[in-house]
Formats: C-alpha cells, structure tokens, sequence
C-alpha cells in the first residue's frame, strides 16, 4: 500500500530537495514605469530619477511588488491553478532591485505535508540580482494540484 | 489623506472597488513582463495583481515620509478570480509601532468579489525612516 508520503509525491511528482525551475527577469525603468502606471503607485522612488538620486538609494528601485510578482510567477508555472485557489506566500524585502538588474528567482520544496486532506508543497524562495546580493527571502506554501 | 502621526492602530481606510476587465490585466501582465500569463489561466486574473490593488487602496489615503521601505509582505490566496470580476479592497493598521526610532505600521489587507466572498487576505509590514 502507497504511503501517504508517495501519494503526495506521485501527485506532482516533487519530493522534498527538489528545485523550482528558476525565472530570470531584467529590470528596466520602463518596465518599472510601466508598473507604475499598472498599479497606480507612484512614488517618486519608482519612478522620478533626479528625486530618487537625492535619497539615500542614490536612484530609483523597482516597487517590492513587482518583484515579489517574479516570485509569484515561479511558484504559479508549477502549482498552476491550485496556487491561485489556495497558496500563502510570505517574503521580506531585504534590498531592492534597481533598473539594470538581472533578477533570478529561486525556488526549493522544503518538505510535503497532509492538512485535513488536502496535500501541500512548502517551498522555500529567494531572489537574487547578477552581484548575488539577496533582494527577498520567503516561504511558499502551495495545494498540490489534485 | 492620513498621515503616519494621525493614524492608530484599527484605523480603516476608505474600502475601493476596481474592475479588473481584461484591458488592465493586460496592462498589469505587460508591466511584470508575462504577457502570456504563463502558469495560470487567461479566464484568471494574476493574483499579485489584486494584491497590488490592495496595497494601492490603503497606500492611497496614507501619507508617508519619503524613505519609507515596504519591508515585509504576506498574502494569502484563497479563490482564483476571473478576469473582469470586481473587487473591493479593505485595509486597516493592524499595529503601529512608535518606540524610539523604530517607526512601523502593519497593515491588514482583505480582497472581496462581487458576491462578498473573500479572495484575499495579507499584511503588509512598512518600516518608516526614524
């Protein structure tokens, strides 16, 4: 009889250790600007170079929420429709991505568990730009499609 | 406009209802560079594209020094939403922290549908300059 565990791994085929394909993004200002206009925020970090010189950043950044949609995206290109219906996500934004970074997501199942029925992947995720400075850390929890 | 210093904690901001029809999805994919929406579905919209709605609803009606630093994020997803749904955002201050030069305020954020239902939740933790 299949344990509970090969259950859940033969559901999706993922064992604790496994990787998540990883995503690669460029960060432009335009792409920048662009959400800024998506979102309606504004502030004059994002999006005006002579104010966002003047601040202690020294230019402008791309808003957290653009790059935690990076994150998103990875998680979602696994989990499908299942991350949509029921998954947490939790990050802290330890720097922030600035336009001409290249942004690498990474994703890591920490382990597989059973919650009143319903299977789960727990990831951990970190996002990185090309000098290896950590931008966001974070943890995934997402429904195994069924 | 309320500014940090006038804010307490159970403070709600005003609730705001955005239709996400299928033009501002596009607009929101393009800017996160996934036009093809890639692991979800054309029927659903992103769902950090509702939490950027939600930050929005609350981060509008909020005055904050400039320097501060969106630190800390999390969402919960609870039902996939079909594009051209409308939603309604609701934020409170959950915490406000004011202790020497440690300034912060944690906001709570919850997404509803049409029909009431609850689509998402999530905190947002904001660090201001001391």
């Amino acid at each position: 009889m299949m344990s509970k565990q090969a259950k859940l791994e033969e559901t999706l085929r993922l064992q604790a250790g496994d990787t998540l394909p990883p995503l690669i993004k460029h960060i432009t200002q335009e792409k920048i600007n662009l959400y800024a206009e998506a979102s309606g925020d504004f502030n004059p970090l994002h999006v005006d170079e002579v104010f966002a010189r003047q601040t202690p950043l020294g230019g402008t950044i791309a808003h957290g929420m653009l790059v935690l949609a990076y994150l998103s995206e990875m998680v979602s290109q696994v989990f499908g429709i299942s991350w949509l219906a029921d998954g947490k996500l939790s990050v802290r934004f330890k720097a922030p991505a600035r336009p001409g970074d290249t942004i690498t997501v990474n994703g890591i199942v920490n382990s597989l568990v059973e919650e009143n029925g319903v299977s789960y992947a727990s990831c951990s995720l970190e996002c990185h730009n090309q000098k290896g400075e950590t931008l966001i850390t974070g943890e995934a929890k997402a429904r195994l499609p069924q | 406009m309320i500014k940090y210093e006038d804010i307490t904690a159970g403070y709600e901001f005003p609730a705001a209802s955005y239709e996400l029809n299928a033009g501002i999805i596009a607009k929101y994919l393009e800017a996160v560079d996934n036009q093809d929406n890639s692991g979800s579905s054309p029927e659903f919209v992103p769902p950090l594209s509702i939490a950027a709605y939600a930050v929005k609803a609350s981060s509008s009606s909020l005055s904050l020094p400039p320097g501060s630093i969106h630190a800390a994020q999390e969402l919960v997803f609870l039902k996939p939403v079909p594009v051209g749904s409308v939603i309604t955002c609701r934020g409170k201050v959950a915490k406000k922290v004011n202790r020497g030069k440690m300034r912060l305020l944690i906001l709570e954020l919850n997404v509803f549908d049409q029909d009431g239902e609850k689509v998402q939740e999530g905190k947002a933790t904001i660090i201001l300059p001391g």
